[in-house]
Order: C-alpha cells, then structure tokens, then sequence
C-alpha cells in the first residue's frame, strides 16, 4: 500500500466521525482501503462517499477560511486601535497648545511629536499586511484608477460608492501663498519686531544680514513658510535662478512661501518698524492661497446631479447623499498652458469685479463649454456673474499660438501640420463667427478634408469635445468591482461574504498637513484630528461587525454546534488572559481525554511544511 | 530556526501521537516568540517581520485544527486569539512586552498539555516514517556509534 493512501484514508474516517454515523460502515471500508480500491469495486459507494468527502471536506476548508477572516480581522484591529491612540495623543497635543501659557518652542517641540506620530501612522498604514495582504493602505477597498493619472490621484473612497465612471475636470491648480520682496534696501540693521502670521522674530539694530535672515527663516519655519533670498535681475525683481545669501545693500529679494497650498494657509506679515519692514523690502500684508478648482460631470458619468464639489488646496472632494464621498488629489503640473487658469486672470484684468467673481465667471464658462455648450452659451452664462465681460476669457482659451498642442492632446494621431491646420480652422470659427456647434463642426469637415479622422460629420463632433476637454484637465475615474477581499465561508457558491477596509494613509485621514506650531494651526488641528478619529471609529466599528458575522459563521460550520453556546468574547486584558489561560489549563488536565480531541484536526504534515518556513 | 532545530522538531513530528502533536506545535510557536525577543532586541527588523510570518502561520495553524464542538476549543479559541493580537501589538509597536504575554498564556496552557497526554493511549499519528536507532558497539580498539535508518520511506516534508 502506498503511503498516500494511508493519509486520505486518515483524512476521511476523521471527517466521516463527525458527520454521518449512517454511513459509518461504508466510509470505514474506504478508509481502510480493503473494499473499494477502484471505481469498479464499488461504483455507487464510491459515489456517495466521494460527495460525502467533498462535502464535508469544503465545510472543514470553509471553517478554516472563516477562522483566517477572524484572524485577518485581529491584526487590522489590533494596528487601528493603535492608530487611534496616536490619534487621542495628538487631539490631547493640540488641545494642551491651544492654551496661550505655551511659548513657540514649546509648540514646535509638539509640532515634532505630532510630526513622528504621523510617521508611525504612515508606518503602519503601509505595513501591516496578514499573510502578505497590505489591511490599511486601501488594496482591500474597491480598485478604482483613473484614466490619466498625471491629473488626479484618488486618496480614498466610501463604502457606498458603486462601481462605475466618474468624471471629473480640473480647472485650475490650487496655489501657495507667496510673498515676493522688493528690492532691499538696509545698508545696515534696525531694532524692531516682524510678525508672520502671529510669532515674532525680533531683530536689533546690532545684527548682522545672516542674523537678520537667519531669525526671519526660523520664524517662518515655526509657521510653515519657507524663506529663500533671490539677487537682482536687474529690473526690480528676484532673479530666481539666483538663490543667494542674503547681504545688506545689495538689492536683494526676500522670497516667503508658504509650504501648503491652499487659501488655508496665509501668509500675514506685521512689522513695528515699518522702517526696518520696508528696508527689507517688505511691507505689512496679509496674503492667501488659493484652492484648486474641479469641476465633474453629472451627464455622461455615473456622478448623480445632487453630487457637491468641495476643494481644499489640491484635495477635491465630491459628497452625496448616503455616504457617498470620493477624494481626489490634484496632481501638480497637470493645468498647463492656455488653459492655466493664470491667464485668464491675466486677460480678465481689464474686467471690473473681484477676484472671486473672475473665477466664478472662468468656471461657469468651463463648465457651459465642457457640458457641450458653445462659445456664446458659455459666455453668456459667464457674463451672467461678470456683467462687464466681453470675450476676454474665450479669447485667452482659444489661443492660436498654442491651439496645435491642444489638437494633437486631443486627436494624437494627426501630424504637426495637420493639426495647426485644424486649429487654425476651429479658433476661427470659435472666436470670430461661430454661434453654435454645428458651423464648427461644418468647418472641422471642410478643414480636415484629406485627414484621416476628422472627415465625417460625426467624427467632427467627436473632435469638438475631444477639442474642449483637451483645454482643461479631465479624466474619467473608474472604480471596479473587484478589490474587496472575499471569504468564502460555505463549502457551496455563493457563501461568501466581502471584507472592506478602506485606505487610512494620513492623506486619507487628512491629518498630514497638520501644523500646531501657531495659534492659528492649533485649532484648525482639534477639528481635523476629530475628523480623522471618527473615520477610524466607523472603520473599527464595521470590522466588529465583520467579525461578528465570522463567528456565527463558525459557529455554524462547527459540525454539531449545540455545544457552541458562549460567543468568542475578546480578552483585551493580559492578567484576565492569565488567569483564562490558568482555568483552561485545569480544564485540559481534568478532561485530558476530551482535550485531547480538541486539537484533534491537527495534521503532521501541516506543521512539517511551517517548519520549512 | 537552525537546520539541526528542523531536523529535531521533524523526527519529533514523524513519531508523535495526536497529544504529542499539539505540545510540539506549542513548543514550536514559543520557540519562534523567543526568536521574535530576539530579533526586537537586536533592532532586526527585516528578519523579525519574516520571522512574525511563520509565528502567525503556526498561531493559525493551532485555531484552525480546533474542534469547535467541544467546549474547551471556545476556550482555547479566546487564548489563541488574545496571543494574535499580542503578536500584532508586538509588530506594530516593536517592543518585547507583547511578546512575554503571549508566552506566558501558552506557557500555563502547555503545563495542561503535558499532564493530559500523560494519559495518551494512542499510537502515532504517522506510519512507515523514519525510525532511528542508535547505539554503540564495541570493536577491537574502536568504540563505533551506530546510527541505522530502517528501510522505511524517510519523511521530509
């Protein structure tokens, strides 16, 4: 007799005493491997007891599975509830420096904390990983990407987004604060005090440039501004290829720029001394960033109407009813060229209204155009908010001299000559005559005779949208189906349960900007790290009751569960462990027979193959 | 582990009975939370981190070969649990304490292990494995020690 027979046979006499005492008789004929060697001894006994074996087999495998899904539960557990530690610890940071009894050194030293808790949440976030299985870096969330991931990223996704295509366009690019200096002027240094965004640097009349610039970049450090000092170009303004140390009487530019983008982060600059403020080439001011600006698309993707945009430097994030939230993250460099939302405002500042108004006009005329509108219906819904506009905007848009970029980003196949050809032939028509969309595409047709597309009428108006969305950043997001991990939990199709744990990287969690080094970042800090600990909460909260469900489900599985009767209640204490652990051990000595078989489904051969490692 | 530590646990593993089986799975996790101490110590992280993996992998192997009929398996299933997540406390904080925990709880465990299979009456699990005799003999000027394989099929898993 071969071995391997022998084990089979082990295997089936085990799994039949647990399940069928009627066939008792027959399954210990097979194991014993007397009566049934071959089909042909024993057809119809064979039969039944193969289904018997596969059976029982797959609800043995089945339990395994659900007592690895409980397992995988613990570990990601055990990693959040330590991240929610970290997160009470920073929360009580921020709340400890919001009091004003605490100096700037005390705050940075917090700042350093929070800094290193955020590490080992970034740690964690990408390490913990159950049987090489990443838990927390969302590869257990739907798999979503985007078409042109060189204009947005996707940071994280609810649990009630469906799969499906969502379209979104960036419009413009979220921006720093910045400060430019003129010209310094100071042959010499004078006593005063210069404030950025609330912390002072005090400055005497005895220091030197290098102490003057050295004190300046440690303020700004304390409040997220970097400082660079830029030589003269020779006009009046910093030479930005020459970055250099700063000296008196030498006409150079202090540069201040905030480290984040976004209008969250300001930069506002307050001197005692205006003399000493000037000289420097500064001046009291208080300026902001600006937030990115996306727009998606309601009609031709699955984005319901009642979708909302929100922006935050270059997190885009887009909410709707029952939970449903994406976040996107801007990537830099992606809104270039003529369609930089930089020379529109340039081209807008002849236009009487504010900056605010601009923006608003600039994104309704998008929006209008992208949505298949024409040049006029977009104007006219710009001109709607921006009263004084004429065609400022379609002007700086349609822009010939860059027009042959924008045509091959939208058809790559046609040559260089080609394409000016066809953008020559759009602009006109979009800029000088053209009411609707129709006379363009007619003149597409007439200008793309002898190409290869555009020819056709229909292939006309595919070039006009490809045309349009070519002017801004815009890409489809699919999210898949696939990507939750599945556990089959039965031994037949369709017993299976999804387990989603969605990305909890500290983007996702939003708390990787965090600055409690000022007043200001302080408070901005409790509510962000509240946000983030009540999506740790409700992730914790999902995985209990994933886990509950794998606990009936092994309850279930268990061949005669009747005995089953307490659930698995979690010891979270080491001394109440010990103490379980002590009365389990008079349990085993007490009913050494019974323990015995407890452990009973152990197999040498499995604990042979860990050795290997 | 060091090879002569698999060759050891290996013949253990061929001639156990099913008791026998579970205190070695046990020594054979306790073994590799040591070698966890070990690692934390010596700030190894790659090897600890390789090392967890296996540490899991015989944790595992010890809940899934449970029988959830018997009321003592929900017992064990509790303890065996509590260790994982000392296990993953030790991996995400890096630090010993964890560990010692979980040690302990398998430690009190095993002493029950060792009395029940005292009273064992079954046979071992594996059959025609390797069998290994050893002895002396006595020639002429030479004490030779004998080491004779029978001609059974060797087990190398």
């Amino acid at each position: 007799m071969r071995i391997n027979h022998n084990i089979v046979a082990l295997k089936t006499l085990h799994n039949m005493a647990k399940s069928n005492n009627s066939l008792n008789k027959t399954m210990e004929r097979l194991s014993s491997g007397l009566r049934i060697n071959h089909a042909s001894d024993d057809a119809a006994g064979l039969a039944i007891s193969q289904k018997m074996d596969t059976q029982v087999r797959g609800l043995e495998q089945a339990n395994r599975n659900a007592n690895d899904g409980i397992s995988l539960i613990q570990t990601a557990e055990g990693a959040l509830g330590e991240v929610h530690a970290m997160l009470q610890r920073v929360r009580e940071l921020a709340v400890q420096v919001s009091n004003g009894t605490y100096s700037a050194e005390d705050r940075k030293a917090v700042q350093d904390e929070v800094k290193q808790l955020q590490n080992e949440i970034r740690r964690i976030s990408e390490n913990i990983e159950f049987n090489d299985k990443k838990l927390l870096n969302g590869d257990l969330d739907r798999r979503s990407f985007p078409n042109d991931e060189s204009v947005v990223k996707i940071v994280s996704l609810s649990d009630t987004v469906k799969p499906g295509n969502y379209g979104i366009t960036v419009i413009k690019e979220a921006e720093k604060a910045k400060v430019e200096g003129s010209e310094s002027t100071l042959t010499g240094s004078l006593d005063g005090t210069i404030s950025i965004n609330g912390e002072e640097a005090k400055i005497s009349a005895t220091d030197s440039a290098q102490d003057v610039f050295d004190k300046l970049r440690t303020l700004g450090e304390t409040v997220g501004v970097n400082l660079v000092s830029y030589a003269d170009d020779g006009n009046g303004n910093p030479d930005y290829t020459k970055a250099q140390t700063f000296e008196f009487g030498k006409n150079m530019h202090l540069v201040f720029e905030q480290k984040e983008l976004g209008k969250d982060y300001k930069i506002d600059m307050n001197g005692s001394n205006s003399a000493l403020l000037n000289g420097l080439g500064l001046k009291a001011q208080e300026v902001k960033g600006t937030d990115s600006v996306a727009t998606i698309d309601v009609d031709g993707t699955d984005f319901n109407a009642t979708a909302t945009v929100s922006t935050s430097g270059n997190m885009v994030k887009v909410k709707d009813s029952d939970g449903f939230a994406i976040t996107f993250n801007i990537q830099e460099g992606t809104v270039t060229g003529l369609q930089s939302y930089k020379d529109v405002k340039a081209a807008l500042a002849g236009v009487a209204g504010t900056d605010e108004q601009k923006k608003e006009a600039y994104v309704a005329y998008t929006g209008t155009l992208l949505k298949g509108g024409s040049d006029a219906d977009a104007t006219a819904a710009a001109k709607s908010i921006l009263a004084g506009l004429g065609t400022e905007i379609s002007d700086a848009i349609f822009n010939e001299s860059q027009n042959k970029d924008t045509i091959k980003k939208a058809i790559p196949d046609l040559t260089d000559a080609e394409a000016t050809t066809l953008g020559a032939a759009i602009t006109a028509k979009i800029k000088i005559d053209a009411t609707d969309d129709a006379t363009i595409e007619a003149a597409i047709v007439t200008a793309g005779a002898g190409f290869t597309p555009p020819t056709t009428a229909e292939e006309a108006k595919e070039a006009l949208v490809a045309y349009k969305s070519a002017l801004f950043s815009s890409t489809d997001v699919k999210v898949l189906d696939a990507g939750p991990l599945g556990l089959q939990i039965g031994a037949n199709e369709g017993q299976f349960m999804e387990i989603r744990i969605e990305n909890l990287s500290p983007e996702a969690l939003e708390i990787d900007k965090m600055n409690l080094s000022t007043v200001d970042g302080t408070q901005k800090s409790i509510t962000i790290v509240d946000n983030a600990i009540n999506k740790i909460s409700s992730v914790r909260s999902k995985l209990g009751a994933y886990q509950n469900r794998l606990e009936h489900a092994v309850n279930n599985l268990s061949t005669t569960s009747e005995n089953m009767t307490a659930s698995l209640s979690r010891i979270l204490d080491a001394d109440m462990a010990f103490e379980m652990a002590e009365f389990t051990q008079k349990n085993i000595i007490s009913q050494a027979g019974v323990s015995m078989l407890t452990q009973a489904n152990q197999r040498p051969q499995q604990i042979l193959q860990l050795l290997q490692g | 582990m060091t090879s002569t530590k698999i060759k050891d646990y290996t013949l253990k593993i061929t001639n156990a009975t099913p008791g026998r089986l579970t205190i070695i799975s046990y020594e054979l996790l306790i073994d590799h939370i040591n070698e966890l101490k070990e690692y934390i110590s010596q700030k190894e992280t790659k090897q600890f981190y390789g090392a967890m993996k296996t540490t899991e992998k015989i944790l595992n192997q010890l809940i899934n070969s449970l029988d959830t009929s018997y009321d003592i398996a929900n017992e064990l299933m509790n303890l065996y649990l509590f260790v994982q997540s000392k296990l993953s406390q030790a991996s995400i904080k890096f630090v010993i304490e964890p560990l010692q925990e979980a040690e302990k709880v398998l430690q009190i465990l095993l002493i029950g292990w060792e009395e029940a299979v005292k009273e064992e009456k079954q046979s071992k699990i594996m059959k025609n494995t390797q069998q290994v005799y050893a002895g002396l003999t006595y020639g002429r000027g030479v004490l030779n020690e004998s080491l004779t394989n029978n001609t059974g099929r060797g087990f190398k898993a």
